[in-house]
């Protein structure tokens, strides 16, 4: 099955794009032919085979088919764990009753994407690079599409997830370093899920994030357009950096390649540069009344000059695809700016829940990873109340008048342990 | 998932601080093959960094001429690379005495090498650590680039890497003056060393400790200045060093006898001092010296190692 990003109409974006920033193709030369036969390899072949794509790309749809699945194995796990509390435990038909509710769906996504935004706070607390950071992030995200939080406290992932993003970009933190300034970590309960990790992870530690492409696009524009406002290109950039941070708490990242997201984030920030440079590099010649002329440019500066100057390796991409040879220049354009929408629309799914909703949601999940913890609880309850309130009331007041929990209150932690 | 049932493990060929080395075979193909066991436990800081490296890097890299990284699987104690088997080395048959080279030889064991190398660099990646013992030979002959250990992502303009890298003998000079910014360039570099080792049968430059290896390699290539590197002055470890002209092409010639002219102007664009001026892969691979006669020898005809594991 085709995956959205790599349906046949796809191919421009990268092949065209992609190579703007980074090194392309090349011959494969055959050994012992007299004269050398080639064969372009261009970026949309490279990034086929990248780890990226054959594993952790997918449609909304798996996507989504795969958090019921998770969440369904999740469900059961936790029955399982009722249902093995002992027949003696004297709560247990409470317990049955009321209180281990199942973490639902979205419930699931709230909370990993609230310890992903607490990843990013914890990996910024050890300076850690952009990129150490966000594959921390991709990480995690990973690790709950195979896992359901029902199965591991995303709280230990996250911590894990840091430790090994950090080892796996060369930017190595020292385990007792790593958990002194942390509270309440073990080196323990760092390395124990870094197998597991490592195995969701299915030994794929590449990540490519939208950080450097972003960076090429910012380049290439000015290269482009060279008469467009180089301080509003600066602004739009810094613009377009927090947009693509934003993006990692999204999923853009299983359903665009990073250069489609850097563009999304681009467009989004100043779409008439974006549009006049994709017009520019497709050599679309846009109607004027597009509302472009505000971006001023050099009336002899035609498209078809800019198609020229496209460096070599562009003009032997388009003699190998022959599918985009097909391509009107409207219809790259078109069909470029469909995606770049698509991909801003998906940005702005990005969760972000609330202090108060993670607290209810992690109490949860406490008590779904640990029934006897409820049980006993409950048991306190029914000593120290005469008359016992009814279950799943007392259970969301008691989350939130529970003492901060170490994973809830960490922001407060790392504000107080001088952040920067 | 595999299961470890998948393969047999039949003799321990090698033991390392952090892995065990076997050779086996796939059991349903019975392909044979080597199981990189890399140990879990025990470590302070977790997962070593150089196999973590090894698997990152190998997963990307699928090419004819780098190792294959055929499975990986998990046991309670064990990390496990499943790694295509490969013999022998490069360096095992430089030393080789019986075995003689000639220069279609020479040339396809580079133009393998070569097309390897591309393939590492243009998906971003530097394998930092050349040397003719990590260019493994298959049964049929071709050559396979193995050890990701040291490997990294190509860095941002301005990340900080360590110079710290590569078997000292194959360090490019950029490295030896401490740079913390560096590309491709040190592992073509190496690729010249290996290039020129290959013809001399004998290493090129064989420096006796870190400072030793400045002299060895100015007194062979010339030393950086000004004038030839603009800007190696403000490298970290650049020092007043005795100043060694660089070599005339004569002189090459003569280290160099059986080397066509092709063969000297390849080399000396891997080893130009200044990294910057050094040639890319990309124009390695379409130098003359590749299409020149005598052209490459086919990787079954390569000469075999001779002698058995001592």
């Amino acid at each position: 099955m085709s995956k959205v990003v790599f349906e046949s109409e796809f191919l421009p974006i990268t092949t065209v794009l992609v190579s703007l920033f980074t090194r392309v193709f090349l011959e494969e030369m055959s050994v012992n032919d007299t004269k050398p036969t080639t064969k372009r390899v261009s970026n949309d072949d490279l990034y086929r085979r990248s780890s990226q794509y054959r594993v952790w790309s997918f449609t909304s749809e798996e996507l989504q088919r795969r958090r019921q699945d998770n969440n369904l194995n999740g469900t059961k796990v936790v029955k399982q764990r009722v249902d093995d509390l002992e027949a003696t435990t004297p709560e247990l038909q409470e317990v049955k009753e009321s209180g281990v509710e199942p973490i639902t769906v979205d419930e699931e996504a709230k909370i990993v994407a609230y310890y992903a935004r607490k990843a990013s706070d914890v990996a910024h607390f050890f300076k850690l690079p952009t990129q150490a950071r966000a594959t921390a992030i991709s990480f995690l995200k990973k690790f709950f599409l195979m896992h359901s939080v029902m199965e591991y406290h995303p709280l230990n992932v996250m911590y894990s997830c840091i430790f090994l993003a950090a080892k796996s970009e060369n930017s190595f933190i020292g385990i007792k370093t790593f958990t002194g300034a942390m509270p309440k970590l073990t080196p323990e309960s760092i390395l124990e899920n870094e197998y597991p990790i490592l195995e969701s992870l299915q030994f794929t530690l590449l990540c490519q994030h939208p950080f450097r492409p972003l960076y090429g696009f910012y380049l290439d524009v000015q290269a482009v357009l060279p008469k467009a406002d180089k301080s509003r290109l600066g602004q739009g950039y810094d613009r377009a950096r927090k947009i693509v941070n934003e993006s990692l708490f999204s999923d853009t990242c299983f359903l665009y390649t990073p250069p489609q997201i850097a563009l999304a984030a681009l467009w989004e920030v100043d779409s008439v540069v974006v549009e006049r440079y994709l017009a520019r590099k497709f050599g679309y010649k846009k109607k004027k009344d597009d509302g472009l002329a505000s971006v001023k440019e050099d009336p002899s500066e035609e498209p078809t000059d800019v198609k020229e100057e496209n460096t070599e390796e562009e003009t032997k991409l388009d003699v190998q695809e022959e599918e985009i040879k097909a391509k009107t220049p409207e219809q790259h354009y078109n069909f470029i700016m469909t995606i770049v929408k698509k991909c801003s629309q998906h940005i702005h799914e990005a969760l972000n829940p609330s202090l108060e909703e993670a607290k209810i949601i992690s109490t949860k999940v406490h008590f779904c990873l640990e029934p006897k913890k409820l049980a006993k609880k409950l048991a306190k309850q029914r000593l120290t109340d005469a008359k016992t309130p009814e279950v799943s009331v007392s259970l969301e007041a008691e989350s939130l008048k529970r003492e901060p929990d170490s994973d809830v209150s960490l922001r407060e932690d790392l504000k107080r342990a001088k952040i920067d | 998932m595999p299961l470890p049932l998948n393969y047999t493990l039949d003799q321990k060929v090698g033991e390392g601080t952090y892995a065990v080395v076997y050779l086996g075979k796939q059991t349903l193909t019975g392909r044979q093959i080597a199981v990189k066991q890399i140990k879990t436990g025990g470590f302070k800081d977790g997962l070593d960094m150089s196999a973590l490296r090894e698997v990152k890097y190998l997963q990307e890299l699928r090419h004819e001429n780098i190792i294959e990284l055929v499975d990986v699987y998990a046991t309670p104690e064990n990390l496990n690379l499943v790694l295509e088997f490969l013999p022998y080395d490069l360096e095992m048959l430089i030393r080789d005495r019986e075995v003689i080279f000639t220069p279609g030889d020479v040339k396809s064991w580079m133009l393998m090498f070569l097309r390897g190398l591309h393939h590492c660099h243009r998906n971003g990646i530097l394998h930092r650590d050349l040397k003719p013992n990590n260019l493994l030979i298959s049964p049929s002959g071709s050559l396979k680039i193995a050890d990701f250990g040291l490997a990294r992502s190509l860095g941002l303009p301005d990340e900080r890497l360590t110079s710290n890298v590569v078997t000292r003998w194959y360090r490019a000079p950029e490295l030896l003056f401490g740079s913390i910014h560096y590309t491709e360039a040190v592992d073509v570099w190496a690729a010249g060393i290996i290039f020129a080792e290959l013809m001399l049968r004998t290493p090129y430059l064989p420096g006796a400790d870190d400072a030793d290896q400045l002299i060895v390699t100015f007194k062979a290539l010339g030393t950086p200045t000004e004038s030839n590197w603009p800007g190696v002055s403000n490298l970290p470890l650049y020092d007043s060093i005795e100043v060694f002209s660089q070599p005339s092409r004569q002189e090459l010639r003569n280290r160099f006898l059986a080397a066509t002219e092709a063969a000297l102007d390849m080399m000396s664009q891997m080893v130009e001092l200044d990294p910057s001026k050094r040639n890319d892969t990309t124009g390695l691979l379409l130098q003359k010296y590749f299409v020149e006669f005598p052209l490459p020898t086919e990787p079954e005809l390569l000469p075999k190692r001779t002698k058995k594991e001592t």
